[in-house]
């Protein structure tokens, strides 16, 4: 059986995502979905991996699981948008995983980078 | 037409969300796609609305794996041929509750488990990328790495009133427990008032005082983060007189490799 890379790329990616939409919620927030998804395109410079339809299923797991809070905002006709923002559950991760991540990265690049 | 008929089979796809919720993602997806074309068609010269539209669907992905996507958003996963596996919660209640300990309330428990097996999952990714290419002792340390990494929850307490005629009063006590064992836990304060007072006060196992916001009142605020390592039960007084506005207290702890 060869190496996937597809389903390695897949792998990193979906974990990474999770960071990433709370990392811009926390920036950003309230902010709706589409909003959210140019201000990740925004801060990658356009090198985002997602598919724009995976950020919603994720947007609506990561509101059962306690770390964001929506709410339908706007006024006026066809302005009405689910606007989502962080939790104090949410600040509370993103702040932890955050900074691990920082420490996690810097060990994993210090391994590549070896001669 | 095209939006009309995209948007039909992802409601289609999402008949397993209790109707409320289908009609809001819907009601979403849909002003997304709006908005994009809108977008595409203002920055792109010559490109039609129809053909913005059609970008804007292609884009976002096809109905049908956007429907699957909030099957795993509930905790299912469906297969090709379409049954649906039923997994993460049950694994996710029973892992939360070994690595919690005791908790308050079966919801506050699985909402911290399913929070933890998301930045594990998350975490996880990257650990296998170095576990697939280096052996041994490397993969070990990054594996270190990641239960260190993994905030645990021990206790969760988010409440807020407003308005004038939801002002709240009451005196409350909660607790938590810190099992024997456990190097440090962290916990975090945050008070907010609009109206009113409350004060938060926090009693380590033998009963000492450890924290007191004092009385917060009318569009004051106090917080601290602070760090304990005594094992046993703690316990936290909430007293609220008309008070409006914000408590929130959440304590946790990182786990030692």
């Amino acid at each position: 059986m060869g190496f996937d890379l597809e389903r390695l790329e897949r792998d990193m990616g979906t974990g990474l995502m999770q960071l990433l939409v709370l990392a811009t919620v926390r920036r950003h927030g309230p902010i709706h979905g589409y909003a959210l998804i140019k201000a990740m395109d925004a801060a990658t410079g356009g090198r985002g991996w997602w598919k724009e339809g995976t950020v919603y299923p994720l947007l609506s797991r990561l509101e059962k699981q306690g770390v964001l809070r929506s709410h339908w905002g706007g006024s006026g006709p066809g302005a009405r948008r689910k606007l989502y923002e962080l939790t104090g559950n949410g600040r509370r991760v993103v702040d932890a995983a955050a900074d691990r991540w920082g420490s996690l990265r810097d060990a994993v690049t210090s391994v590549l980078e070896e001669p | 037409m095209i939006l009309d008929d995209y948007l039909d089979r992802l409601r289609a796809g999402l008949k397993r969300l209790p109707a409320g919720e289908r009609d809001a993602v819907v009601e979403e997806v849909r002003h997304h796609l709006q908005d994009e074309a809108a977008d595409l068609h203002k920055n792109e010269t010559g490109l039609s609305h129809m053909d913005a539209l059609r970008r804007a669907i292609d884009n976002f992905g096809p109905a049908e794996e956007v429907a699957a996507g909030y099957d795993e958003a509930s905790g299912e996963v469906r297969r090709p041929d379409g049954e649906v596996l039923r997994v993460t919660k049950a694994v996710g209640r029973g892992a939360g509750r070994a690595a919690v300990g005791v908790g308050r309330g079966v919801g506050t428990v699985l909402k911290w488990s399913l929070i933890g097996v998301l930045a594990l999952t998350g975490i996880a990714a990257v650990v296998a990328v170095a576990a697939l290419f280096f052996a041994g002792d490397v993969a070990d340390t990054f594996q270190d790495d990641i239960r260190e990494a993994i905030p645990r929850p021990l206790y969760d307490y988010e409440r807020s009133w407003s308005g004038t005629t939801e002002a709240h009063s009451s005196t409350t006590t909660d607790s938590f427990d810190l099992r024997e064992g456990t190097k440090e836990f962290h916990i975090s304060f945050d008070v907010r008032a609009d109206t009113g007072c409350a004060r938060v006060i926090l009693l380590d196992p033998g009963g000492a005082t450890r924290y007191d916001s004092d009385t917060v009142c009318g569009e004051a605020t106090a917080g601290r983060t602070l760090v304990f390592s005594t094992p046993g039960q703690w316990r936290i007084q909430y007293t609220y007189t008309a008070f409006t506005g914000s408590v929130e207290v959440g304590a946790w702890y990182f786990q030692e490799a």
